[in-house]
């Protein structure tokens, strides 16, 4: 902890050490929720790192000014995920990935096709086509094990609002998903 | 045909979204309807499905380096001063001063117009377009500050008030700055705190003007013995 106050010259985490310790216990798992934030987005791990330290450097530099843990950690989740989404307009992959999610044809029984790559490359272009708000709630459910009232705080939002969102989000990208699948009536 | 009227509802019912009437509903309805029984569970598989890829698409954390460099790019950060919180304090300690003088010397107003005359000392925050509304007093013209003016009179209760009243307030000393800067925040909605605190340094310093002769000024909760006791002097005087 004192070490990490003395790494931390001249700004307002060095105001006093229980500053530091509380910067300090955010580092125990806030680099976490931004990177996975970032990948929700970005889905590269490089990528997805290098947002996460930059939304965790701009919580530095604004430690002073959050202080409460739960909004904190909002702060965090917030953040990285605007990083992200403006790292991946300026790399321009938005619409790559948009055109090969559009082809859509049955392919195989849903036991098959859950388990294999092109699942996951379909699944990802569906989240690319959600509305930024849907996807926004389901990748934070995803990260905090669809828990409506961590999203909810996470996002400063109703918890209902969350709900709605989330079944919306789901329906959408279930729908988008169901013409891959061959339906096999069973008996 | 009853197909069609349970098509729509089997992506709400395989979310856990629909109505435990509508759900029973289309369990009877399902029951004898294979392909509606089958729709209806493959739509569930692929909402489950999907759940686990978002969270797969998520999982994970970052490399075992985050946190060092982290700290290696917090030790790059350009040493910055302590000063803004320091400032925050005393902008917040004397925007606290001004409010509250604010808020004595209208408790005093008021309670002087309703109970009759009564002598008190003000200090008058005016804006200098403002100025011939108060000329009547034998007033003190400070320096100004930012365009705004301070004055200085005794005003004798409820009489011979102009018609048009500006904002009076007694300020401690060394604050006449720092109100002067809050009263012109006040009236045009804009509050530079920065400046604000580099006034509010100016504690320390004493006023240089002295010709207000101003009455003590009872605490709000003793304000009915002070408006009664200066009633009983304006009184005895007459």
């Amino acid at each position: 902890m004192d070490a990490l106050a003395a790494s931390l010259p001249g700004t307002a985490v060095n105001q006093g050490a229980a500053l530091a310790r509380e910067f300090d216990a955010c580092l125990a798992d806030c680099p976490q929720l931004a990177y996975r934030v970032a990948l929700g987005v970005l889905r590269n791990g490089a990528d997805a790192e290098d947002v996460a330290q930059e939304a965790m450097l701009r919580a530095y530099r604004n430690f002073h000014r959050l202080r409460e843990r739960a909004h904190f950690r909002g702060w965090i989740a917030r953040t990285a995920w605007r990083l992200a989404l403006d790292r991946l307009r300026a790399a321009g992959r938005r619409e790559k990935r948009e055109s090969a999610a559009a082809e859509c044809v049955p392919e195989a029984r849903i036991e098959d096709l859950v388990e294999s790559h092109e699942f996951q490359r379909r699944l990802a272009g569906a989240m690319e086509a959600l509305p930024e708000k849907l996807r926004q709630v389901m990748v934070l459910a995803a990260i905090e094990g669809y828990n409506t009232r961590e999203v909810a705080t996470l996002l400063e939002i109703p918890e209902g609002t969350v709900r709605s969102r989330m079944f919306l989000a789901r329906k959408q990208l279930a729908e988008s998903l169901r013409c891959l699948v061959k339906n096999t009536p069973v008996g | 045909m009853s197909c069609e009227k349970y098509s729509g509802w089997l992506t709400g019912a395989a979310l856990g979204a629909l109505g435990d009437a509508e759900e029973a509903e289309l369990r009877a309805h399902a029951a004898g309807c294979s392909h509606c029984r089958s729709e209806w569970e493959m739509i569930r598989a692929l909402a489950a499905a999907v759940d686990r890829g978002v969270e797969a698409m998520v999982a994970g954390g970052p490399s075992p380096q985050f946190v060092a460099r982290l700290r290696a790019r917090i030790a790059e950060e350009p040493a910055r001063s302590a000063r803004p919180l320091v400032a925050f304090r005393r902008v917040g300690l004397a925007t606290l001063a001004a409010a509250a003088v604010v808020v004595a010397i209208l408790f005093v107003r008021t309670a002087g117009r309703e109970r009759g005359p009564a002598e008190v000392a003000v200090v008058t925050l005016t804006n200098t377009g403002q100025q011939s509304a108060v000329s009547r007093t034998s007033s003190l013209e400070h320096p100004s500050v930012d365009g705004t003016a301070l004055r200085g009179h005794r005003a004798a209760g409820a009489r011979g008030r102009p018609d048009f009243f500006p904002a009076e307030v007694l300020v401690p000393k060394g604050q006449m700055a720092a109100a002067l800067l809050l009263s012109e925040g006040v009236s045009t909605g804009r509050i530079d705190g920065g400046q604000l605190a580099r006034l509010a340094e100016r504690s320390a310093e004493p006023l240089d003007w002295r010709a207000l002769d101003i009455q003590p000024l009872a605490a709000p909760s003793a304000g009915e013995e002070a408006v009664k006791a200066a009633n009983a002097d304006e009184g005895d005087r007459n």
